[in-house]
């Protein structure tokens, strides 16, 4: 282990500029004095999720570079490196083929926290005290079976998100219950909510997505389900 | 307006020249689309098309057969018709005061129903603003009442001194906005409003309308907006 330490601590990593901006946007929100403590809760967030970070659909391919550049020591000073390294390691779930390779993996990890922790901040409408408390109290040490668990059955996700809305909400879960069946799960009909400002209808759409367990992809800008596997 | 470059996709053939990219399970989300120009409402068409559910776009075509779009709009009015056809329409209702609560109670588990029934007034019967509203208060409570749990004089006070706020949730400017209603001779266009009170038209319509009109206090029709009997009475009340 001390040799991925010693690797994920040396050099200098840089994430996109998307990345930065949400970077930027949380640490001003939060008030924190320094965007790097950011980059480390962006990384502890991605470790939240369960799916392997070099598959997850919702990063691209490649990244630029034009974003935060952060030194190695920086992101990992000698108090939390072990730590952080062990967790991403054991997120990874098999030995790193090289030793080289944690520096991709911290890369990623801190890329697709940040999409994450931005997720969250528009799922708490703006909230930056709720998604820190929502944050904290989340584990990082998912078991397997977890994903099944949280939804046992006869649970009801749109109730458990939405407050109000039955007859909306009757409509929609008709239609889940239709798309149960369907491989891939697709709605069988599109939908178009209508209503006034701030009635749930961008709520009613991130779950949705999230019961698929699919993507929610936005127009003008990126906005992905919290479990979901793509944006 | 939608860019797939980024998903992850497969590669599935070719379709009439150009590589057909065949995407995961995906949920598009298009928000206020009325705003959207006639020429992209078109280009939706074949994407909702139920047989072919595809996107052709400059370097690729996307198949979008995995995929389920979800619209959201203010105004159906304004979306064109075919677009329409293609999706099941869902009205959502505004919240109601106690519905509001209920969210709230959900973050600020300690809070009595009377509070957060406040709150759901303080934040114009709006969940966002009932939440900037609450976190507001929390922040008061902790930063000058030793963090005591609130009460309803406590939040009723706190309305009045820090939002301008009566139990109501209407401020002096919701008041004036009624007044130039009042004193108008007839029907009153919203520009008319906005003008008289120094507003932009959108702030007249987005900001204070619509929480006028769910207290029932306003009527608006083709004309223009009028004062219902009970906004008369609130009125006289307050002078």
């Amino acid at each position: 282990m001390s040799i991925h330490i010693q690797k994920a601590t040396q050099g200098t990593y840089h994430c996109s500029k998307r990345g930065y901006e949400i970077l930027k946007e949380i640490a001003k929100k939060a008030g924190f004095p320094s965007d790097n403590i950011v980059a480390r809760l962006a990384i502890g967030r991605s470790l939240i999720e369960r799916q392997d970070v070099k598959r997850d659909p919702r990063l691209p391919g490649s990244f630029d570079n034009e974003g935060k550049e952060l030194k190695g020591i920086t992101l990992f000073n000698p108090e939390i490196a072990p730590v952080m390294v062990s967790l991403i390691v054991q997120h990874y779930g098999k030995p790193l083929e090289n030793p080289e390779n944690i520096k991709e993996l911290v890369r990623l990890h801190w890329e697709r926290g940040l999409l994450l922790l931005q997720e969250d901040l528009d799922h708490e409408d703006g909230d930056i005290d709720n998604l820190l408390i929502n944050f904290a109290t989340q584990s990082c040490l998912t078991e397997e079976g977890e994903l099944e668990e949280e939804y046992p059955e006869g649970f009801d996700l749109l109730d458990a998100k939405i407050v109000g809305q039955e007859e909306a909400k009757k409509q929609v879960r008709r239609l889940l219950k239709e798309a149960k069946g369907l491989l891939p799960v697709c709605l069988t009909d599109n939908i178009i909510f209508t209503g006034p400002a701030s009635t749930g209808k961008t709520l009613f759409s991130k779950t949705i997505a999230e019961s698929f367990k699919a993507s929610l992809c936005r127009n003008h800008r990126y906005k992905s389900s919290k479990r979901g596997t793509a944006i | 307006m939608l860019e797939f470059e980024d998903l992850a996709y497969e590669e599935a053939g070719n379709y009439a020249g150009l590589t057909l990219r065949k995407y995961p399970p995906l949920v598009i989300f298009i928000d206020e689309c009325h705003q959207l120009k006639r020429p992209v409402q078109d280009a939706l068409l074949t994407m909702t098309e139920p047989t072919e559910k595809r996107a052709i776009l400059p370097l690729f075509a996307a198949d979008m057969s995995n995929a389920t779009f979800l619209f959201a709009t203010t105004d159906i009015g304004q979306m064109a018709k075919p677009l329409k056809t293609r999706a099941r329409e869902i009205n959502l209702q505004p919240y109601e005061p106690e519905e509001i609560a209920e969210i709230l109670g959900r973050i600020h588990k300690g809070w009595s129903p009377v509070v957060r029934r406040l709150l759901a007034f303080a934040g114009r019967l709006t969940p966002r603003i009932a939440k900037e509203r609450a976190k507001d208060l929390d922040r008061i409570l902790k930063q000058d009442f030793e963090g005591q749990k609130p009460n309803e004089n406590l939040v009723l006070g706190i309305m009045k001194e820090e939002w301008g706020q009566d139990r109501n949730g209407m401020t002096e400017r919701d008041r004036r906005y009624l007044k130039v209603v009042a004193d108008a001779k007839g029907a009153i266009g919203g520009e008319n409003i906005a003008q008289q009170l120094g507003i932009e038209v959108a702030e007249a319509e987005n900001d204070i309308e619509p929480f006028l009109l769910r207290l029932g206090l306003l009527r608006k029709g083709p004309t223009g907006r009028e004062l219902t009997e009970r906004g008369r009475g609130f009125l006289e009340s307050t002078e």
